[in-house]
């Protein structure tokens, strides 16, 4: 068994474990070894069996799923561009979601998003959700991937106009600064109880996803992820350079539309789904290269996903400890347990490679 | 004053002939598909072959020639160097024949088959290059960077098989880098990391080799050693190698053909010898303060005269 596989086993049971834990941490605390009985049919309590299916596994499950897919997306730009602050928060996909879900509470003023009042802030999300329903939880959805698709458009546009990956690289960060100038506006100008209800959408949250959804956005990622698995080749030639790439054989231009479009969709429609969670796209990554010490991406790519639902997984156990009386919003949490654990890995390593292994 | 371990030496022809323009010829015709074979049954079918090619750049669908009426006609088995000032349009001709660039007008082909319509695949398996670029990807190791070279024969989930290890340890052997298979790439010093960029081209196992500039930031040593490796590429695997050069002198000892492009961005195509003595290179790059010297096959400083 090699190193990766081991790393790969090891990061697997993690998750597994995350997991499970996330599905019995709660408001309602169900022992770890009752989940497993609870889900499958003779549960000591009724009511937790309700609790696991209705609530908690689809939250696990969208965790999982956001995981994987903003960590494999964010890999994915991070070599494509060879550029550790490439992600996709940096090329406007999550401001072209965010400028949809704007639109959409801002102008749409006929959907008149009726606010949830003051519950906590996790559930102000769903609260936001449940007002839009059942139209406009869809609406919602549809204006996020719209959105991150225009922006998408844009990008590819331009990337077919230039040849050089950071001048696209550029070019998203200027599309990202246009559009969230543009919410901004639409923001200065909402009402209050608006603005209030976008801020809680900016928090991030995995519990807003329904169960009927799940497969949608399951399988939108499984899309993502099998076009960033066809281009393993091109990955790893990508981060020597594009001309590199050409001279031993990739069709650079398709290989980057292909890697593009996987990257969109993986966190576009995360966006749409959870919010603009913009850490795991970044942070997810370095993790996993730090981890697994390779450049080939056919280590990489399982690396990362699986990274990326650990870290996922991990904040959102954090944010609903009960000892917070609430459920904490998706993001800071992140941020905040997330930026230590990657600024220790940095330190702990002394073997030269450190910087330049995300460079 | 070769570099050459030992003289190529070929039954019934005299040795000498080593030293001779080989692999040109005067050009009348485009290029010919029909595999040609000299006397004793060698193939000569041109590896390289332009007909009145113009290079440069197009940009709004304007061309910008820089060179033009470029004619060559090369056969298998020998070093061309490719020498001339800088901004003469070295670099720019590589591009062409490596695909990077479009001909501005005229054609070339490789290995008999016309050079734009070659697809991506097909001239990987005909060229490799060596670009000067700087390459930073942290963990990856010299053996995978040498299997790069494999990418043109593998499948999409980028497995090795046996003959693609074969190939990269053999690749690695002729550089003398094979005991740096398990290193990173990033760990090398300049010269050990253009060994294993050259080795990697081999990897790929084509044809013609192109290395543009394979002895800028390298120790005079190191240099000799890149050309002598081209060397033995050429004398035991039978390439083609098209090295783009700074080093004049080099260049004119150890080429079979000599490729200039001077100041005035003309091309001329010739033996090493004839073309030194020719004052062609003295007019290519020839400045009020330093002047080649083609006895010599160096450049000194003009002394300044009252």
């Amino acid at each position: 068994m090699n190193r990766t596989t081991r790393l790969i086993a090891g990061l697997m049971g993690a998750a597994i474990f995350l997991a499970l834990v996330d599905l019995a941490t709660g408001s309602v605390r169900i022992p770890i070894a009752e989940v497993w009985r609870a889900l499958f049919g003779n549960a000591q309590r009724p009511e937790w069996r309700t609790i696991l299916l209705v609530f908690r596994l689809p939250k696990m499950l969208t965790a999982v799923i956001a995981g994987a897919s903003l960590s494999v997306a964010g890999l994915v730009l991070q070599s494509m561009f060879r550029n550790p602050l490439a992600a996709p928060d940096s090329l406007g996909i999550g401001a072209g979601a965010s400028i949809g879900v704007a639109l959409l509470m801002f102008a749409g003023g006929a959907l008149g998003a009726v606010g949830g009042g003051a519950q906590g802030v996790g559930t102000q999300t769903s609260a936001l959700l449940g007002s839009l329903a059942p139209l406009g939880y869809s609406l919602l959805i549809v204006a996020a991937s719209a959105g991150a698709a225009f922006v998408l458009i844009v990008i590819l546009f331009i990337s077919r106009k230039f040849e050089q990956a950071v001048t696209v690289l550029i070019m998203g960060i200027l599309v990202g600064y246009l559009t969230s100038s543009f919410v901004s506006l639409l923001v200065y100008f909402g009402s209050p109880q608006k603005v209030q209800l976008y801020l809680s959408w900016t928090y991030g949250s995995f519990g807003g996803v329904r169960t009927r959804d799940l497969p949608w956005m399951a399988g939108a990622a499984v899309i993502g992820l099998a076009l960033a698995a066809i281009d393993i080749k091109a990955l790893n030639a990508f981060q020597i350079g594009e001309r590199f790439a050409f001279t031993i054989g990739i069709r650079v231009r398709a290989a980057r539309t292909r890697l593009l479009i996987a990257a969109a969709l993986l966190a576009g429609t995360i966006t749409a789904f959870c919010g603009p969670i913009a850490f795991l796209g970044i942070a997810a990554p370095y993790a996993a290269r730090l981890l697994a010490k390779s450049a080939e991406h056919r280590h990489l790519l399982p690396t990362a996903a699986l990274t990326g639902i650990c870290v996922a997984l991990l904040a959102d156990v954090i944010s609903s400890l009960p000892v917070f009386g609430a459920v904490l919003p998706i993001n800071p949490v992140l941020a905040l347990i997330g930026a230590p654990l990657i600024l220790s890995m940095f330190f702990r390593r002394n073997d030269g490679a450190r910087i330049e292994a995300v460079a | 004053m070769s570099l050459r371990e030992a003289p190529r030496h070929v039954p019934g022809i005299p040795d000498n002939v080593g030293r001779l323009p080989r692999g040109i010829s005067a050009h009348t015709s485009p290029f010919s598909q029909d595999v040609r074979r000299d006397e004793i049954g060698r193939e000569t079918t041109p590896i390289l072959e332009a007909y009145s090619l113009s290079i440069g750049w197009i940009q709004r669908k304007i061309p910008h020639v820089l060179v033009s009426n470029i004619n060559f006609k090369v056969t298998p088995g020998h070093l061309i160097a490719l020498v001339g000032p800088n901004g003469a349009g070295k670099s720019t001709l590589l591009k062409t024949i490596a695909g990077l660039l479009a001909p501005c007008g005229g054609s070339f082909s490789i290995s008999g088959s016309h050079g734009s319509t070659l697809s991506v695949e097909e001239r990987a398996s005909l060229l490799a290059c060596v670009f000067n670029e700087r390459i930073e990807a942290g963990y990856l190791t010299v053996g995978e960077f040498v299997a790069f070279g494999r990418y043109p024969y593998t499948n999409a989930r980028n497995r090795l098989s046996l003959e693609d290890m074969r190939h990269i340890d053999h690749a690695l052997e002729l550089v003398g880098m094979r005991e740096f298979i398990k290193r990173t790439f990033s760990s090398l010093s300049d010269g050990e990391r253009q060994k294993v960029q050259l080795a990697r081209a081999v990897a790929q196992d084509t044809p013609l080799l192109i290395f543009d500039e394979p002895t800028a930031f390298l120790d005079a040593p190191s240099r000799i050693e890149i050309f002598r490796l081209a060397d033995r590429l050429i004398q035991e695997a039978g390439k083609t190698v098209l090295i783009c050069t700074h080093e004049v002198d080099l260049a004119l000892r150890t080429a079979d053909v000599l490729w200039v492009i001077d100041r005035e961005h003309r091309f001329l195509a010739g033996s090493p010898s004839v073309i030194a003595h020719s004052g062609a290179i003295g007019r290519a790059f020839d400045l009020p303060t330093v002047a080649f010297d083609p006895v010599s096959g160096a450049f000194h400083a003009r002394t300044p005269r009252n």
